[in-house]
């Protein structure tokens, strides 16, 4: 590894919040418009995110905000990862990690909605931990590599050849961003039958921290989702064509059920996903 | 120069046994729990010599003492013996399958007799001696744990079902350096053997009508898998002229000795538990604590998968090898599955434990030095973490009377030091940086190009994160006592295991890859894992272990500042109240109900019993499909 | 350090995350408060979200008047709301008990339990009026 390069990490950590943050900025405001309103400003999430650092830290149990640390630096890490150049094969326990203290923070205090909130987070796991690995192993089948910056210096457009994997991943987001159909977890609109799941718990500086991490999350996807066209312009037309999509099938469709999920998406979606990577290697 | 090494390895093997003898001639709690803590001990000083002094064999021929014939008649008086008490217990396939392998071993003894010796009888292979370590030193702390819990655990210490477990137990390490030890496959078989008793013996060790029908169902299955293992031994013996390991393993097999070698990995997987044997493993969870963390989870199980690993030259790139990997990949997927419908701690940890040798036995199939790699680790640190997790979840099951994970919710009130190390032994199993993660990156790398296999890991660890992510959450529902007097009483020796365990689990990451699977260190077959494998990621997951140590460390120390007047009850709609310290809400009529949460058991969608079918269903046909390719073939 | 200051008030200002509990009372209230809540006054445009979770909150609305049973209830949530907050009575019912106030199980106002910072006058007020209400209550981030 070369220690000189540790900046481009580095950058990143800085560099994804900020833009994780814009995209759900980005995401509110479209979304209101397309709702006939006016709308929060795209700086909205960055007041909401800094007001929560200001305000009194409440909390239920020690280990609950130690959780939310432990999912923050995660989060954070994957990214950094990436932004290495890392091996894909750990990228993908990394984000176990991130999902599993998330999961962790959310579950380790008695309270029905935040339990609730978990299970349900465990849920889609199911759905999208194999779906992730699948991309990796079809990202190594169509490159011979395991590592980003390999992949990502081979250059080319990898969705040619994996649009129904591609398909998945964004599938894969929509659960990951909470976005509907699949909102269920920690819906971030008023749905309420949740409250909001695993993050009902959390507050004031706590909620912030998770609330980063999710961002970094987003920046993290976003940015798997760029290496499927390796060139700066590419990349950029593609990450913003796939939040585009988000942002329609968000406001497009109805919420579903977990059940409906773990019926109709648990199995044709790694199935999908192995369709596609069986097909690379004949 | 004459080597030490025999000595050493002839110590391990037979000072268990000996030990063993002394405290079946003991009476007293005190003096047998000094036999065992000590015998624990001397094991993990042999430990690294057995592991690190380097190879070494041991021949028969010239020794005063007839070894050869020593081992033959031992095994054939365990045999009868466990024979009558089959047949005394009523276990009808499990005298059928001892007899036969009486006959079998009768026969060999009458056509080939003298052709028998072998030498060297005993040798130390690579796997051998990481095995060895793993035995001896996970071994060695169970057994400076176990008197405390057996103390509790049998109310009158003169029934004699103390002094029986005592001798099961420390019989046991003896029986299972010999296996890893034995080059000689007939000394593998008796060591197999002894194994198998032992397990017998210390699951009926409670003499309930559980107890003992678990027993029976353990020695039919696993004795079904000595019937294979004489008739491999037969096979390869008759067609290739084999009696040693090394010969089998010399160069890859074909026809009727390939035919054999499936039988001796068939052996392995009854040992191991693998569909569609996984019952007797399941159901061996009625056995104490410390039997369940050293046979059926950290050692004995490995004697079935250290099988197949070793004679993975022998198969490798054969249809048997992608048998294998298929039954493995089988058996992690669906015990994933069955074990998220699961509530019960133990049985949850059995499932595990099938799931983890699956992978095993799927890196033994695949047979890169990468996947031997991975075995290996895989190995290490599940025998660690599972050790760690069956002892706290004992001694919490001992201290609260339950193992369900709802009787487990919010231990850590009660029991802080046995509640986080339980977290953090789930958390090893599953999280990187530790070095079961390491042990599937590497797998699922070398299971690339096989998009079955990698598709069944992905979804098997998908559920593994399920079933440990909300246990270890559970665990930690509320805040610690904060009265002095309430702390946590445990044996001496219990907290000392415990500790030890959780130590190894999260200090042996950063020695990975230039101790645990290093060439120069165990020379692994296939020429060994060179540092070129971990290169590209390895330094990077240490950077992260690094910097995830600082970021916990900074974090705790900043939380524990926290005044007690930020804590508030989790949201109840308004309705929240606490009742000695236990959170909850003032439901109707006033009256207080506490929190309460199932989780999503799934029953529905993975009922066990249908899955369990299909699944035995399946193996069994994937079995006769790779024998009748092999016969085929050959 | 000024900056930050500046900024943590500006976001405070920006940034408000309400919650409405109704007491007691004829729920007109809460249903004035829920057609504020809807698109066409649009609160998103002042950073006003709806979390129903005291947790999140930065805003409680309360609609209605106390009783002995609520007044548990109502302690519970604020006691679970980070400072710093802002409590918003809303209607007569919250202000003083209004037509309730003879009833024998009735306490009064939100006031006889907690501190309130604005008081939204009405049987029941219009939702410009709440509106109104909860962004002047916002100085009290000034300080
Ligand atoms: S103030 Fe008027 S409208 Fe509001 S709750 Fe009371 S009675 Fe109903």
């Amino acid at each position: 590894m070369n220690l000189a390069k540790l900046w481009v990490p580095a950058a990143a950590v800085i560099a994804a919040p900020v833009f994780g943050g814009l995209i759900a900025g980005i995401d509110r405001k479209i979304s209101a418009r397309l709702q006939g309103r006016y709308g929060p400003p795209i700086l909205q999430p960055f007041y909401d995110l800094y007001k929560l650092f200001g305000k009194d830290p409440l909390a239920v149990n020690r280990w609950q905000p130690f959780f939310a640390a432990m999912y923050l630096f995660g989060a954070a890490a994957s990214v950094a990862w990436l932004a290495l150049g890392g091996d894909l094969l750990v990228l993908f326990f990394l984000t176990t990690f991130t999902v599993g203290f998330l999961v962790l923070g959310a579950s380790c205090v008695p309270s029905p909605f935040s339990r609730a909130g978990a299970g349900r987070e465990l849920l889609q796991a199911l759905v999208y931990e194999p779906v992730l690995i699948l991309v990796f192993a079809a990202i190594f089948q169509q490159t011979g590599r395991w590592d980003a910056a390999g992949v990502w210096r081979q250059g080319g457009v990898l969705l040619a050849q994996t649009p129904l994997l591609y398909l998945c991943l964004f599938l894969v987001l929509v659960i990951k961003l909470r976005k509907s159909p699949f909102d269920f977890s920690a819906s971030p609109h008023a749905h309420q039958e949740l409250v909001r799941g695993v993050l009902t718990e959390y507050s004031g500086p706590f909620l912030a921290m998770v609330e980063l991490g999710h961002w970094y999350e987003t920046a993290l996807l976003l940015m798997i989702c760029a290496l499927f066209w390796s060139s700066v312009p590419g990349s950029a037309i593609l990450v913003a064509a796939t939040v585009a999509g988000l942002i329609f099938v968000d406001n497009l469709f109805p919420r579903l059920t977990w059940r409906w999920m773990m019926a109709r998406i648990w199995l044709p979606l790694p199935g999908l996903a192995l369709l596609n990577l069986i097909w690379l290697m004949v | 120069m004459v080597s030490t090494m025999p000595y050493l390895v002839l110590t391990s093997i037979l000072l268990p046994p000996f030990a063993a003898l002394i405290s079946a001639g003991l009476s007293g709690r005190r003096p047998r729990a000094s036999v065992s803590i000590f015998t624990g001990a001397v094991l993990i000083a042999l430990a690294p010599f057995l592991a690190f002094a380097g190879s070494f064999s041991f021949s028969t021929e010239g020794r005063p003492i007839p070894w050869n014939l020593l081992i033959h008649w031992a095994d054939f008086l365990l045999l009868a013996v466990v024979l009558i008490v089959a047949v005394r217990l009523k276990s009808i396939l499990g005298s059928v399958f001892i007899a036969i392998q009486l006959l079998v071993l009768l026969g060999l003894e009458i056509f080939w007799g003298e052709a028998l010796a072998s030498d060297p009888v005993l040798a130390s292979s690579a796997v051998a001696r990481v095995t060895a370590l793993v035995v001896n030193i996970v071994g060695g702390l169970i057994l400076i744990y176990s008197p405390g819990y057996i103390h509790r655990h049998f109310a009158d210490p003169d029934t004699g079902k103390e002094r029986f477990f005592f001798f099961f137990l420390l019989l046991f390490p003896g029986a299972m350096n010999g296996l890893v030890f034995s080059n000689h496959l007939l000394w593998l078989l008796f060591f197999w053997e002894v194994t198998t008793v032992c397990s017998f013996a210390l699951i009926a060790v409670d003499r309930t009508e559980e107890a003992v029908a678990s027993a029976l169902k353990a020695l039919w299955m696993t004795m079904l898998g000595g019937v294979a293992l004489v008739s491999g031994i037969v096979l390869v013996h008759h067609y290739g002229g084999f009696l040693r390991l090394d010969q089998i393993t010399a160069a890859p097999a074909s026809g009727p000795v390939l035919l054999g070698v499936g039988l001796l990995c068939f052996a392995g997987l009854t040992k191991a538990a693998q569909v569609p044997f996984q019952g007797w493993l399941i159901d061996a969870m009625v056995a104490p604590a410390p039997v369940s963390a050293l046979l059926h989870s950290s050692t004995m199980v490995k004697a079935g998968v250290y099988l197949i690993l070793i004679l993975s030259p022998a198969f490798a790139g054969t249809f048997l090898a992608s048998g294998l990997a298929l039954i493995g990949a089988m058996s992690f997927l669906a015990m994933g599955v069955v074990a998220v419908s699961q509530r019960h701690g133990k049985r949850i940890l059995a499932y595990s434990t099938v799931l983890n040798l699956g992978m095993i036995i799927v890196c033994a199939a695949l047979g890169t030095a990468a996947a031997t790699a991975a075995a290996i680790l895989l190995i290490v640190f599940h025998a660690v973490s599972k050790a760690l997790l069956f002892l706290t979840v004992g001694t919490a099951a001992q201290a609260t009377g339950s193992s369900e994970l709802d009787g487990l919710r919010g231990l850590f009130r009660t029991m802080p030091l046995t509640s986080v190390l339980m977290a953090l032994g789930l958390l090893t199993l599953l999280l990187p940086p530790f070095g079961l993660m390491i042990g599937k990156w590497l797998a699922l790398q070398s299971a690339a190009g096989r998009p079955l296999v990698i598709a069944l890991l992905a979804v098997g660890t998908a559920f593994h994160l399920m079933l440990y992510a909300r246990w270890a959450g559970d665990l930690l529902w509320g805040r610690a006592a904060e009265k002095a007097g309430q702390a946590e009483k445990l044996p001496p020796g219990a907290r000392l295991s415990m500790m030890a365990l959780a130590a190894l689990a999260v200090g042996l990451v950063p020695l990975v890859p230039t101790f645990l699977v290093h060439p120069s260190f165990f020379g692994f077959p296939g020429g060994g894992v060179d540092a070129s494998v971990f290169a590209g990621a390895y330094p990077g997951i240490l950077i992260f272990g690094a910097l995830l140590c600082a970021a916990a460390g900074f974090a705790a120390v900043v939380l524990r500042r926290l005044p007690p007047a930020v804590f508030r009850t989790p949201y109840c709609c308004g309705a929240e109240a606490k009742v000695d310290g236990q959170a909850g809400f003032k439901g109707p009529m006033n009256v207080f109900e506490p929190a309460r949460f199932s989780d999503y058991h799934l029953a529905g969608s993975f009922g066990n019993q249908k899955i369990v079918f299909w699944l035995n269903a399946a193996a069994v046909i994937v079995m006769v499909v790779v024998a009748a390719g092999i016969s085929a073939t050959g | 350090m000024g900056m930050m200051k500046h900024l943590m008030v500006r976001s405070r200002r920006r940034s408000l995350w309400m919650m409405h509990f109704c007491l007691g009372g004829c729920n007109g209230c809460s249903i004035e408060i829920m057609a504020a809540l809807t698109p066409m006054y649009d609160l998103e445009r002042f950073g006003i979200l709806n979390t129903g979770n005291p947790k999140h909150t930065d805003v409680l609305l309360v609609g209605g008047s106390v009783n002995h049973r609520n007044r548990r209830t109502l302690k519970n949530l604020i006691d679970q709301i980070p400072a710093p907050r802002l409590i918003v009575a809303v209607g007569t019912c919250a202000l003083t008990g209004g037509i309730f106030n003879e009833a024998y199980n009735i306490i009064g106002g939100a006031n006889r339990v907690v501190d309130v910072d604005v008081y939204v006058p009405g049987c029941p007020p219009k939702p410009e009026a709440v509106i109104d209400g909860i962004l002047s209550g916002l100085d009290k981030f000034e300080q």
